[in-house]
């Protein structure tokens, strides 16, 4: 069957596109984030987001994984403590590649009020950060808007690997 | 209700505050004095902690820098008795009672994590709370809180970050 035929036949009904615009669809709608709450912002982040009222289900993130295997989104909810800090390191690496971190609240932005010698004064010290979110806790919205805002980066991020 | 239940000559000062008895005993003595504490009924082990008098500003001067409280309960006679010993700064040492009281395995090594107090006599003293390789006991008060400093804010000039060599 020619391309002729083939326009014939299907007329309007053809969109083309790139290979990194597809990929990057389907990436952005499926973000699976992993099951991991540190602190008082998982029960705002993973459960009141993940519940009816909020429903992060709306932009295809509500399949959270107990498992980093299976995770491509950390969202980092809580304090991270000196002793936690290589255990996150290490379900980051875990974590198969493409993947994501979102860094949620003050505490995990910045040691928000715990400035002290137990506390890791940011996330970001330890696994690379593509979006954060202030507030403590932030509200849910505060976290779709985040995973929104994921979305887009996903989206223009394509098939290229990360940098 | 009497105040002390311990032979007089092992109390060195006794009390009762907000209703609640309490002893200051000897470090020499705890051992023993725990054993007849629980003969005794006090069968109930709650808490032990440890008290930093660096700098204290209290009314009475603590006669050592460190100090023990335990806290037991008899649960048949809803009473509750608080033993207090005072430490030096110079030998920060104690027996441990986890033979006596099981519970105070963990509450010992929490103390040693967070004060350095060394516990003779306990099978496994390692930290509990803080990474192993941890340098230093951030609970005494000459521990630096640690963190990063803060532009702008009125402690910039003076915050230490660093912990103190060991």
């Amino acid at each position: 069957m020619g391309v002729e035929q083939l326009t014939e036949v299907l007329g309007e009904n053809i969109l083309t596109t790139t290979l990194g615009k597809v990929i990057g669809w389907g990436r952005a709608n499926s973000v699976w984030p992993a099951q991991f709450g540190l602190a008082c912002c998982a029960i705002e982040g993973l459960m009141h987001t993940a519940g009816p009222g909020f429903d992060i289900g709306r932009f295809g993130s509500e399949a959270m994984r107990a498992s980093p295997r299976q995770s491509d989104l950390m969202i980092v909810a809580g304090r991270v403590s000196q002793k936690m800090a290589p255990v996150l390191r290490q379900l980051y690496d875990q974590m198969p590649e493409p993947k994501w971190v979102i860094s949620m609240g003050a505490c995990a932005s910045t040691g928000g009020v715990f400035n002290n010698y137990a506390i890791l004064q940011g996330v970001d010290k330890i696994v690379p950060v593509d979006v954060y979110i202030p507030g403590c806790p932030p509200r849910p919205e505060d976290v779709i808007n985040a995973l929104m805002i994921l979305q887009e980066k996903i989206k223009a991020q394509g098939i290229r690997p990360r940098l | 209700m009497t105040t002390s239940v311990l032979p007089d000559d092992t109390v060195l000062a006794s009390g009762v505050l907000a209703g609640q008895e309490w002893v200051t005993i000897r470090r020499e003595d705890l051992r023993d004095s725990m054993r007849a504490l629980k003969a005794q009924g006090f069968e109930s082990y709650l808490f032990m902690t440890c008290v930093d008098h660096l700098a204290t500003p209290v009314v009475e001067k603590p006669p050592e820098r460190f100090e023990l409280v335990y806290q037991l309960r008899d649960m048949r006679a809803h009473r509750e008795y608080r033993v207090r010993v005072f430490i030096p700064e110079n030998d920060a040492t104690a027996p441990s009672l986890h033979d006596i009281y099981a519970p105070a395995n963990w509450d010992e090594r929490e103390t040693w994590d967070m004060f350095g107090i060394a516990f003779e006599g306990h099978p496994d003293l390692i930290r509990i709370l803080m990474p192993d390789d941890w340098v230093g006991h951030p609970l005494r008060r000459d521990f630096p809180v640690g963190g990063e400093p803060v532009d702008f804010s009125e402690d910039h000039e003076t915050w230490q970050t660093a912990p103190p060599e060991a």
